[in-house]
């Protein structure tokens, strides 16, 4: 096992007392700046950057490192508390997380999250360290149809998620809103021609809308601004903490199956190149709910939708460094960051970089372990303060939501413009409120409209225009077949049952 | 405030011995750099260079400011608009900051700032798999001609660099850009990773994008762009191939049009005196940049080149607005 030996060597840098301040150093900043919407660990890393010139470059890692997986960790907090998605990765975790915190559950929710991003992380973690380049070697079997294919699947299950949960609305409802989403998705730049679409000649649209904006605008404007209206009356109301801060057995029984479930779809999929951390945590939900013995709470606060999106998270993050330390191929920005970070000591990360300077990447991979350790210290303990948060009167917790929002979106890329959608999303998510059009459909039509496209007209433009492409290549054929199966299956039962009411299915 | 007893001393000083003093009285002591793109982007590794060089220099207040989206032209309009008479503001600048107003109607072009500076670049290169097919760039070209179709071509966004550098290409070998079939993609690292996996016949970009696995064997290098052979890149140039293309993914520093002559001058000197500094020859030799420094006139005469022929080669893509 030289994996091994050389892991210990990384385990004997990492763990001298300079190397583990600068983690401790590293994780509490990554949760500081993953609990604040907008700020992301690119840009604190790119800050840090030029100040770390003076440092060893294994105790700049170590704590740019720490960075990154501390953000992973913090941005499930305002997800749960405050329904605020800081990144699309953690938009899942909303859904059912802050569920929870409303009926008076924020201090499992946040434990479940702590302890599921620790136990995937540390997943994440034993994958880099042992199937990293025999991974990565696989992903890169993967071509544009492939790709296609995942996604188109990635949307078929959102099918499972139409209807909306707090009641009302019908399917329609849901379509409509997923379509909503692949509009919004369609403006700005054309990937494959570079021709600008929908953007009216306001530059900052070019670039298309950010997920962030929509996901905060729907989530934490719009639903805020409905709690105001329907309940602001009530001057002292407060959400109520109720019974014990830690976790049941019940709890423990119905996360730690998410949390590995989780961990085994966010690594693979965030190694492969493009995979993100969106397409895990919306796979992982959408499992969970089909697993669960109860799919009726997904939604209203079911621990399972928060245990299974967060775990995927976190091991996505761990899968996205992958190609990195593997390959030097940045995937992501905050991993070209860590590229460019390198590449300010003159290195450069690769197979190369294993055999030439393997105690600072092993040192870096010790390091990992270490941090993920730090956060779960760092981060179960600081539940009951945060909980806490809810403990204030609505009308402060309220304020106090839309100003973050807004400080979040604009910090965002520093532009008013973000601003002025970030509130008529927040109105248009009021009205789809009232009415009872679900909100994750829009986000997740957002989110893959734009990657479909582009991989779709990639896919074709390779094969000169040969539709066959995307079933003669066995990847894609399978997954194809899969998310035929999801969008078929609930149409075929339906037709088979004898129907006790009719129309059952149209007004759900 | 600023200024003080010594600042007022100093003014007079300069007044009673103006032929002496404005040289000292101009010294730059802390920078305000606008770059268009995100953290991690090129634009931002030169900017994030440029800080580390003039921190070097005992220049310690130097700001980076990011400004990502619309191809760059948000940072440009926001420089123009707040930057006027900023004596220690400059925004950087690269090839895609020259190409995107002429694919999309913006309200601001590079033409609205003073570029002072080209400083650093890179060589396009053109790479394929390493058990590829295609042997060499005679092949490449050979192949592209008898079926145009079949050769996908690997590179950045639509309508950018690599875009214009294969129109170049299939110009020179007497195809119309419009044959090239360009498969564009959102960063670097997809455009290895399609180089990779094979669906992308042939790649173009900065050598750095592509080193560590040509290094591994796991891509080969046709052909580079560079008016001289590389040091480090086994590979002829296109040049001697008979194709009589230069072309570089460049950055440079501009400043506002506002600026009278003195102030743009102390700021050119300091980048004049930045690129012979060992740090910044360091940076360089680090992150595989090639020392690319023009200054002001012939880096202006140098952007109305590029332009025009870029907006030739987009014009017969059908990507130039009019």
């Amino acid at each position: 096992m030289e994996t091994l030996t050389l892991l210990a060597q990384g385990f004997a840098v990492a763990l001298t007392p300079d190397n583990l301040i600068w983690s401790i150093i590293g994780v509490t900043l990554g949760t500081a700046i993953g609990v604040l919407p907008g700020i992301g660990p690119a840009t604190t890393v790119a800050i840090l950057m030029p100040l770390t010139v003076g440092l060893p470059p294994v105790s700049a890692f170590i704590m740019f490192a720490g960075i990154y997986y501390g953000a992973q960790y913090g941005g499930s907090t305002t997800s749960i508390l405050l329904n605020t998605p800081g990144e699309a990765g953690s938009m899942m975790t909303a859904v059912d997380g802050n569920a929870m915190a409303r009926r008076g559950r924020g201090a499992q929710a946040l434990a479940t999250a702590a302890i599921g991003s620790f136990v995937a992380g540390t997943i994440g973690t034993i994958g880099l360290t042992f199937a990293a380049p025999l991974l990565v070697e696989i992903a890169l079997k993967l071509t544009a149809p492939d790709y296609f294919a995942l996604m188109v699947l990635s949307l078929a299950t959102v099918t499972t998620m139409l209807s909306n949960p707090t009641g009302g609305g019908s399917i329609a409802f849901g379509i409509a809103s997923l379509f909503f989403g692949l509009l919004l998705g369609t403006v700005g730049l054309d990937p494959q021609t570079g021709q600008a679409r929908f953007a009216f000649g306001v530059p900052e649209l070019l670039d298309g809308i950010d997920t962030v904006v929509v996901a905060v605008g729907l989530f934490a404007i719009g639903e805020t601004l409905y709690m105001a209206a329907t309940d602001g009356g009530k001057a002292d109301s407060m959400h109520k903490l109720r019974g014990s801060f830690w976790m049941s057995r019940e709890d423990w029984s119905r996360s730690w199956k998410p949390w590995l479930r989780g961990a085994l779809i966010g690594f693979p999929i965030g190694a492969i190149p493009a995979g993100g951390s969106e397409i895990p945590t919306v796979l992982s939900y959408t499992l969970e709910k089909k697993l669960s013995k109860k799919p009726e709470e997904f939604g209203l606060g079911a621990i399972e939708g928060v245990a299974g999106p967060e775990a995927a998270n976190n091991a996505s993050a761990a899968g996205a460094l992958s190609p990195l330390l593997a390959l030097g191929l940045p995937t992501s920005s905050t991993a070209a960051v860590m590229l460019a970070a390198f590449q300010q000591y003159g290195l450069r990360p690769g197979p190369l970089l294993f055999e030439s300077n393997s105690s600072l990447i092993w040192g870096l991979i010790a390091s990992l372990y270490i941090g993920n350790v730090f956060l779960l210290v760092l981060n179960l303990p600081m539940v009951g303060v945060w909980v806490r948060l809810l403990s204030l009167p609505k009308p402060w917790l309220y304020g106090g939501i839309l100003v973050l929002s807004s400080l979040g979106v604009y910090s965002l890329n520093g532009n008013a413009v973000d601003l002025v959608i970030l509130w008529i999303i927040g109105m248009v998510g009021f009205v789809m409120r009232v009415i009872g059009v679900p909100i994750v459909p829009c986000v997740l039509g957002l989110i893959l409209g734009p990657l479909i496209e582009q991989q779709l007209r990639r896919s074709l433009a390779i094969s000169q225009g040969d539709w066959t492409v995307f079933v003669t290549h066995p990847v894609s054929a399978f997954l194809l077949l899969v998310a035929l199966a999801f969008v078929a299956t609930p149409i075929i039962s339906s037709l088979r049952k004898p129907k006790p009411q009719s129309a059952v299915g149209m007004t759900r | 405030m600023t200024f003080t007893r010594r600042t007022a001393l100093t003014a007079l000083a300069a007044g009673s011995l103006l032929a002496v003093a404005p040289a000292q009285a101009q010294t730059i002591r802390s920078l305000d750099i606008t770059v268009p793109g995100g953290p991690g982007s090129g634009l931002d590794q030169a900017a994030r260079g440029i800080e580390e060089a003039l921190r070097a220099e005992g220049i310690n207040a130097v700001k980076v400011n990011n400004v990502p989206g619309g191809g760059g032209m948000i940072a440009i309009s926001q420089f123009v608009t707040t930057k006027e008479g900023n004596r220690n503001a400059v925004v950087v600048q690269g090839a895609g900051t020259v190409f995107f107003p002429l694919t999309n109607k913006t309200p601001v072009t590079l033409a609205d700032v003073r570029p002072l500076a080209r400083l650093a670049g890179e060589y396009e290169v053109i790479a394929v798999r390493h058990d590829s097919d295609v042997k060499d760039f005679k092949d490449l070209m050979a192949r592209f001609k008898a079926n145009p179709g079949s050769v996908a071509w690997g590179g950045g966004s639509p309508g950018s660099t690599e875009n214009i550098f294969f129109a170049r290409l299939a110009k020179i070998a007497g195809m119309t850009p419009k044959q090239v079939n360009f498969i564009p993609h959102p960063n670097t690292g997809e455009v290895v990773v399609s180089a990779l996996n094979g669906q992308a016949t042939v790649v173009g970009g900065g050598l750095q994008d592509f080193k560590t696995q040509i290094e591994a064997k796991k891509l080969r290098l046709l052909a580079v762009a560079s008016p001289e052979r590389l040091p480090d890149a086994d590979a002829p140039t296109l040049r001697e191939l008979g194709y009589e293309v230069v072309f570089a993914n460049w950055r440079g520093v501009s400043v506002h049009k506002s600026l009278d002559d003195k102030s743009a001058n102390a700021l050119a000197d300091l980048f004049a005196k930045l690129v012979k500094s060992a740090h910044w020859k360091k940076i360089l030799n680090d992150r595989g940049w090639l020392d690319l420094y023009l200054p002001e006139q012939p880096y202006q005469a140098f952007i109305a080149d590029e332009t025009r022929q870029a907006r030739e080669i987009l014009t017969e893509l059908g990507l130039a607005t009019q």
